[in-house]
């Protein structure tokens, strides 16, 4: 088993950092009565560790008994939409967007399914002690379409005796202001480097291993506060070699090195011919699911680092501006090229007038 | 296979057979007069392909032709076609020779003269004319002509098109060609799809099939030419390709690979000349059973499939969309077809499956499919003598046999589509010959057919009217036709040549089919510099000028975003040298991504109406900023690669999140996820490199033993295995015996840019991939295990154990009937409550124990032996009470 996943506390009391919001999660369970959730946070800060740990603090260890489902739904238009549900006797957790285009219709049915069973239960009285409503977790719902979302939220109100919907979201501006006014918000803040060095060594008593101290600042520096990240590097090291070597190269995903290949390409040449090369590059990096936020995010990152400081600002923005387009537009690959064009004109006007 | 029709248009349909021989006669009968003295600029016939006919241009308009070889053809012509026109024909004395435009009342057949103008050859009955090569022309031509003239039958009831179908038909019915040389549609793709037909021959009608084409010089030059050509204008319509040939050429390659790269098939299929194959399987049918023809609609489609069935012999019976296409009902058809004569004709039965690629196709395509690919049953010698050994037995036997599988094709099938490439018929396309036809009528040959339809109509009409008409209808007869029948119903008088006119003209421009341009049109035109010329029609008086569609009303018509991704395509190969080509790069683009904000719009928000901006700001920006003089080739937007590739990485990696759910118990993690921080991790946490030797399991050392056994419990943990890579090695790539690759496919999702794998060796992959075999087995039990031990207390809790026998025998012989409760299960939050339900507290006490030793001891001796036996069974097990034993 990784490390990420051997070592993922499962209890709020052992939760290594955000104490006090775990504390405030553990008041609410111990209440018994949970509002409607949106936990929101960058990846790896450990949404998903809380909520489970939540979940368990509410219903106690059957929570943790969990199983894959597969499910079908039929669209009122005859087609069958296959979807992977994780449950246990007390939640049911499913990631909405794998449905695609008619994640409106498998959200209402769920929902539908478990507000009925749920209202039997009330009826029988059967549930004496703990919360008698269901979980309904959703993760990605950031990537949950307008419709569905939309179609979510009189469902939210009109069965929440029976269940409360818990999200996970990266990005909450994507999701609704309706949904948003409905549920509590829950900010997951990432790590800081402290944070994580502080885990990282956690983790090495567990393991019993002993890890320097200036390995694990720069684990934690390469991880960019995402704590999984971190913690697989960790792993890597550990693989790679051990004991560690206090300065022994981190390992780095391979997208991040394909990233900063090109914008050294990009730094080196600026042409439309190299523009039409990039585009297969970028083609590439989309084609492995790498998002393109983060792809903008990564290039951006990566040039301003090799940019004098007057161009800095005009780089920047224009990232920020693509990015929005990109969130608008339909296919990502317009926006990343013409970033990339852009780059290449003010980079090669400011050279230009340099050694003019 | 051929040269294009422009340079052989001399098809001898119904006599193809004897094609070849004629062919021979023919070029004797021409070459003996050549070298008299009579006609000194006969140019030389060796460097033509055979059967060009090298008619001189001294014909008139309806004029009979003078030289004496060309007459001695002629006549020639006429022996051969007379196989073609059973009935015969009434040929007018003056007929005999070329025409500009087609007689109407007399077939004709179309001929291409040495300068490439048209002529229409009549053709005539002729009687028992002898010929043979040495006796050609022994007799006087003028004398043969008047032996033709006099056996000249007058009965035009076949020849003249209009069938007798009353007044009311639509004229595009009662014009329909009816024999193979009124066809409109290309003349090669017609005589291929002729020569497929003919192809049964052997097995249906037991004879001989036509010789394979022969294969002229100037071949591939031609091919290329005309491959290249944008589909409207090329006239040589057809195509004929063989798809498993194509596979074999390529070296074996999956078909995948060719559908990845990004060029049209017809461009990389290299020029194979048509080398003697084997066409024909061993039981005398083609190998390919099935024709497919495929083009636009009005192109001729099921016109050319009905004349040429019946041109080869067959009667024809048409499945169209109208009809029930159950597999079951065209297995039927397909047996009826192969057994029966019908009772009107003695003529074996075709079938045309027409409108394959409608809605209800789909099953009918893959019940074809099964049956072209049905063999024969057994040698029938082999059967027959059995048959007569053992009696009857047999042959109940061979029948049901036949019965069960699905019946093989005996005969002839042709289906027509629309798109050739419809997902339905995938599979289709495989196994069968296809054609596709395109829009292959010269405007020139529609214009004469409109003629010939109004004369025979009694129309006083204008050549021009008619063949601005031609013009517009854009190689689609069948709408030709049509607005011609509505132009001349709505002049009122067909007499009244004036108004005729006008109306047809007016009918030209509403038939003028308001479709969008072709896309590699329209991106040529996108990077053109200046407008298009204008479009020259002819009109009455004089060439009359249509301008081109306004840029943005073309733009506006056609899909939004195929225009932002051909523009995306394209734009990197108009480029103009120029020192600010970075600035107009980056304008374009920008562009492009305001064009994709709006499509985004329109799609996120329902709101359609932005798309023609969309594809506004794309075109208009591409043409502004990137036109030139001379743009290259246009490439089609294709994006597939990135789509499938997309999707085969997202499916790996939705994969791997629900195995590691299951074989794991980890959270779900989500796509992207997996792929940022997860993918690259678990490729390299596999196995270190380098620290297991990579020889047999039972030769390693401790360490190297529990390396490996970590690897396996990491990779049981995550979902992950190796498994032996069936697909082919790629040309460059080392062969390896035995392949073995992670899955889900972790390795190349996160690899960029071909990178290597992690060295690892395939001895080692194939040692970890049984050792997490083993540990999958290994956690499923444990889990199993676990389950057991849970649903003890849970049992022992409850009031009522169904299966527990042995409390259930008590119960009964203290008969308290104890309700079976039923165990929920099924979804999972049903069953929730029974498994959370606070059990009774037991209410064994003290004093219900002692009553129950009390029954055991008065316990009545029950016929029912009881024993429970420990085991394993699959079979399904249902809860039992001893009252349904009992009862």
């Amino acid at each position: 088993m990784l490390w990420v996943d051997k070592h993922r506390p499962t209890a709020l009391e052992k939760l290594s950092y955000h104490a006090e919001l775990g504390e405030r999660l553990g008041s609410m369970a111990e209440d018994g009565d949970i509002p409607h959730l949106l936990f929101y946070g960058p990846s790896g800060a450990g949404k998903k560790t809380r909520v489970q740990c939540l979940l368990k603090a509410l219903y106690g260890a059957g929570a943790e008994k969990q199983r894959l489902e597969h499910r079908e739904f039929k669209t009122p238009t005859n087609k069958t939409i296959e979807v992977t549900t994780v449950a246990s006797n007390y939640h049911i957790e499913m990631n909405p967007s794998d449905a695609g285009n008619n994640d409106r219709f498998v959200v209402q049915e769920v929902i539908k399914e478990i507000a009925q069973s749920g209202s039997v239960l009330a009826k029988t009285g059967a549930q004496k002690k703990g919360p008698a409503f269901k979980v309904i977790l959703m993760v990605e719902v950031d990537r949950l379409s307008r419709q569905a979302q939309a179609g979510l939220r009189r469902t939210m109100e009109k069965s929440s005796s029976a269940c409360r919907l818990v999200m996970i979201c990266t990005n909450p501006s994507k999701v609704i202001d309706p949904i948003r006014s409905r549920c509590l918000g829950i900010r997951i803040a990432a790590p800081s480097e402290e944070e994580i060095v502080g885990v990282l060594h956690e983790v090495c008593e567990k393991e019993r291993l002993t890890l320097p101290d200036e390995l694990a600042a720069r684990i934690a520096k390469s991880s960019g506060r995402n704590l999984r990240r971190a913690i697989l590097a960790l792993e890597e090291c550990k693989v790679a070699q051990y004991p560690f070597n206090p300065s022994m190269p981190v390992p780095q995903p391979d997208w991040e090195v394909y990233i900063k290949a090109i914008a050294q390409d990009i730094c080196r040449e600026q042409s439309p011919a190299r523009l039409v090369a990039t585009r297969d590059k970028l083609y590439e990096l989309l084609a492995k699911c790498i998002p393109a936020d983060v792809i903008l995010k990564e290039l951006c990152a990566e040039l301003v680092s090799k940019l004098d400081d007057e161009l800095k600002p005009q780089v920047m923005a224009c990232a920020a501006f693509y990015e929005h387009r990109v969130q608008q537009g339909s296919k990502e690959i317009f926006h990343l090229e013409a970033f990339v064009a852009k780059f290449m004109v003010i980079y090669k006007k400011f050279m230009d007038a340099m050694f003019a | 296979m051929e040269p294009p029709p422009e340079t052989e248009e001399d098809y001898f349909a119904a006599a193809y057979e004897e094609e070849l021989a004629m062919e021979e006669e023919a070029r004797a009968a021409a070459e003996a007069p050549a070298a008299a003295p009579m006609d000194t600029a006969e140019p030389s016939e060796a460097d033509k392909p055979k059967g060009v006919f090298d008619w001189r241009e001294r014909d008139d308009f309806g004029k009979r032709l003078v030289p004496e070889e060309s007459r001695a053809k002629t006549v020639h012509d006429r022996r051969k076609e007379q196989k073609l026109q059973a009935p015969g024909a009434a040929v007018p004395d003056e007929s005999v020779g070329l025409l500009r435009l087609p007689p109407h009342n007399v077939p004709s057949i179309p001929v291409t003269l040495a300068d490439g103008s048209r002529r229409h050859a009549a053709i005539a009955r002729s009687g028992t004319l002898e010929m043979r090569s040495s006796q050609l022309l022994s007799r006087p031509v003028d004398e043969m002509l008047r032996e033709i003239d006099e056996d000249v039958v007058q009965d035009d009831e076949d020849v003249e098109m209009t069938s007798e179908r009353g007044d009311g038909a639509l004229w595009v019915d009662r014009y329909a060609p009816t024999s193979f040389p009124h066809l409109l549609s290309d003349e090669r793709t017609n005589r291929d799809v002729l020569r497929a037909i003919k192809d049964w021959d052997p097995h249906v009608f037991r004879k001989a099939a036509p010789a394979p084409p022969r294969v002229p010089q100037y071949r591939p030059t031609q091919q290329s030419y005309s491959s290249q050509r944008s589909s409207n204008f090329s006239s040589s319509g057809g195509r004929r390709y063989d798809a498993p040939k194509r596979l074999n050429a390529r070296r074996g390659e999956p078909p995948q690979r060719e559908y990845k790269k990004f060029s049209p098939k017809k461009d990389k299929k290299p020029f194979v000349p048509e080398a003697p194959k084997a066409t024909r399987g061993d039981d005398g049918r083609p190998l390919k059973r099935v024709i497919l023809l495929a083009g636009e609609p009005g192109t001729g489609k099921t016109t050319l499939a009905h004349v040429l069935a019946r041109q080869a012999g067959y009667s024809v019976r048409e499945v169209n969309a109208s009809d029930e296409r159950s597999a079951a009902k065209l297995e039927d058809a397909v047996r009826t077809a192969s057994s029966n004569r019908t009772l009107s004709s003695d003529r074996p039965t075709l079938l045309v499956l027409d409108e394959l690629d409608g809605a209800d196709g789909q099953q009918a395509v893959a019940c074809l499919v099964r049956m072209a690919q049905a063999e024969l049953p057994s040698k029938k010698k082999s059967s027959e003598k059995r048959a007569s050994l053992f009696g009857l037995k047999e042959e109940e036997k061979t029948t049901t046999k036949k019965r069960k599988g699905p019946p093989p094709l005996r005969r002839p099938v042709i289906c027509v589509c629309n798109d050739l490439y419809a997902p339905s018929l995938r599979q289709l396309r495989d196994v069968a010959l296809v054609f596709q036809l395109r829009k292959p009528t010269v405007p020139r040959r529609l214009a004469q057919r409109l003629r010939s339809v109004a004369d025979s109509e009694g129309v006083a009409s204008s050549p021009a009217a008619l063949a601005t008409l031609a013009d517009a209808a854009d190689g689609d007869v069948r709408a030709a036709i049509g607005s011609l029948q509505f132009a001349v119903t709505a002049s009122g008088d067909r007499k009244d040549a004036a108004k005729v006119t006008k109306a047809i003209l007016q009918a030209a421009q509403s038939a003028t089919k308001d479709r969008s341009a072709d896309e590699p049109e329209l991106f040529t035109r996108l990077f053109k510099v200046g407008e298009p010329k204008p479009k020259k029609i002819n009109h009455e008086d004089g060439v009359k000028l249509i301008p081109p569609k306004p840029l943005l009303v073309e733009l506006a018509q056609s899909s939004a975003q195929r225009i932002v991704d051909g523009v995306l395509e394209n734009y990197g190969k108009c480029e103009r040298r120029q020192p600010d080509s970075l600035d107009a790069a980056s304008k374009l683009l920008d562009d492009l991504s305001v064009a994709d904000q709006f499509i985004g719009t329109a799609f996120g928000k329902d709101c359609f109406s932005a798309l023609p901006y969309a594809a506004a700001a794309a075109g208009l920006s591409a043409h502004s900023l990137y036109s030139v003089d001379s743009p290259p080739l246009m490439k089609r937007p294709t994006d597939r690669i990135f789509r499938s590739e997309r999707q085969k990485h997202s499916s790996a990696l939705c994969s791997l999140d629900d195995s590691r759910a299951r074989y794991g118990g980890q959270l779900k993690l989500g796509c992207s996820v997996l792929a940022l921080d997860v993918c690259a991790s678990l490729r390299r946490l596999v196995l270190k490199p380098g620290s297991v030797r990579p020889v047999n399991p039972d030769l390693l050392r401790q360490p190297e033993r529990e390396a490996l056994d970590n690897a396996a419990g990491r990779l049981a943990a995550n979902g992950l295995t190796f498994e032996r890579d069936l697909s082919f090695p790629k040309p460059d790539e080392p062969p390896r015996p035995f392949k073995f690759r992670l899955r889900p496919d972790v390795a190349s999702v996160s690899l960029f840019a071909d990178a290597a794998e992690e060295p690892l060796s395939d001895v080692l992959r194939q040692t970890l991939a049984r050792k997490v075999l083993v540990e999958k087995a290994r956690r499923r039990e444990r889990a199993e295990a676990d389950k057991r031990r849970e649903q003890k207390p849970i049992k022992k809790r409850q009031s009522v154990a169904p299966v527990d026998a042995e409390t259930l025998l008590k119960k009964a012989a203290a008969k308290v009937r104890t309700p079976a409760q039923p165990q929920r299960r099924g979804f999972s939050f049903s069953s929730w409550q029974t498994s959370n339900k606070r059990a009774p507290p037991p209410k064994a006490t003290a004093k219900r124990k002692a009553q129950e030793q009390l029954e055991r001891a008065s316990r009545p001796a029950y016929a029912v032996q009881y024993k429970f036996k420990k085991g394993h069974t699959n079979a399904v097990r249902r809860e039992v009470t001893l009252e349904d034993l009992l009862a």
